[in-house]
């Protein structure tokens, strides 16, 4: 099941706090760019916009879990 | 007979059979092929269990274990591209290929990581390109073969379905990885690079890659969270002092020197 978007494991994947070994290219890559747009623009509101891309990845893609 | 080399009367037997391929070769071969499921684009380097090979007689053969009956060809246009990834459904799996050097390369290139559902979908796919020696003079194209129409400046996909139950897992192998250097930045993502950054400090690249007798054989690598991607050099010229990257994403900066790159802050995130 995939948490909430108010986990806190969500941010700190945006802010780069954690870095767990990957093993999905997509994600990879996608966490990335959300990493990069947050250093870019560092407001909350973008911050949010990029949890909720993050979290709207896990859920779209829960099946491959 | 799968990822190999076949003749033209080989791949048009198999063409016949209704089965689904890809197809790669050069303009002259791949014009040959009849009608049927399959896309391809014209390209002359390969490799084979022989290794590397230059071939201009025969097409290299994938073919994909899917139902030939749910497949669905499209061909795309730099207007278009966009939609790709929504427009497979759920539990499709996209293949692609695009024309080298051409407009939908480039959006293709600098837009897709915005395209609607890009993480949702699977797409894998690659460029077609032209013998190293007629660049600038021929250009790389893609084949529809559902119409036998052949493209300069289209993508061309087919949207397969998978079976229930079953995922694609697309990776990336990849010979190089990064290393220790300066880090470069570049202002934006284009097919030419004239000048960018190297540890803060601004340089013409040309000049910079002879300066430092860098070998350009070998590609920068950005570290994106775990994937190596490679961005490779297809020219310099030192009378305009242009570099020219083989593809257009040279929005992330690597460090030097060769082979190995380290992780890039990407560019494109600090374009002016």
């Amino acid at each position: 099941m995939v948490p909430s978007r108010t986990h806190p494991t969500l941010r700190a994947l945006v802010k780069g706090q954690t870095k767990p070994e990957l093993h999905f290219l997509a994600l990879k890559i996608l966490l990335s760019r959300l990493q990069m747009a947050t250093r870019f623009d560092p407001s909350e509101t973008n911050f949010s916009a990029q949890i909720d891309a993050l979290h709207e990845f896990f859920v779209k893609n829960e099946s491959l879990s | 007979m799968n990822n190999c080399l076949l003749s033209v009367s080989e791949a048009a037997k198999l063409v016949q059979t209704g089965r689904v391929f890809l197809f790669a070769g050069a303009a002259e071969v791949l014009d040959q092929l009849p009608v049927g499921n399959w896309i391809g684009g014209t390209i002359p380097y390969f490799m084979s269990e022989d290794g590397g090979q230059h071939e201009t007689t025969r097409l290299f053969v994938t073919e994909l274990p899917v139902a030939q009956e749910t497949c669905r060809f499209t061909s795309y246009t730099p207007e278009s591209i966009s939609q790709v990834a929504m427009d497979a459904d759920p539990g499709v799996l996209t293949f692609i290929i695009l024309p080298g050097f051409s407009t939908v390369h480039q959006v293709y290139a600098k837009g897709a990581p915005d395209f609607e559902g890009m993480y949702m979908r699977p797409i894998v796919g690659w460029i077609s390109g032209v013998d190293l020696d007629q660049i600038g003079k021929v250009l790389p194209k893609t084949y529809d073969g559902k119409t036998g129409e052949s493209y300069t400046d289209r993508a061309v996909t087919v949207h397969a379905p998978l079976p229930a139950g079953v995922n694609a897992r697309i990776d990336i192998l990849n010979l190089f990885i990064p290393g220790d250097g300066p880090t470069l930045r570049f202002d934006e993502t284009s097919f030419t690079v004239g000048e960018c950054e190297v540890n803060g400090e601004r340089v013409n690249l040309a000049d910079y890659l002879a300066a430092n007798q860098l070998d350009i054989r070998l590609p920068l690598v950005a570290d994106y969270c775990g994937a190596n991607i490679n961005a490779s050099f297809q020219s310099v010229c030192p009378e305009t002092r242009q570099v020219s990257p083989s593809s257009p994403e040279w929005n992330t900066a690597s460090p030097l020197p060769w082979p190995t790159t380290r992780i890039p802050l990407p560019a494109w995130f600090r374009r002016t």
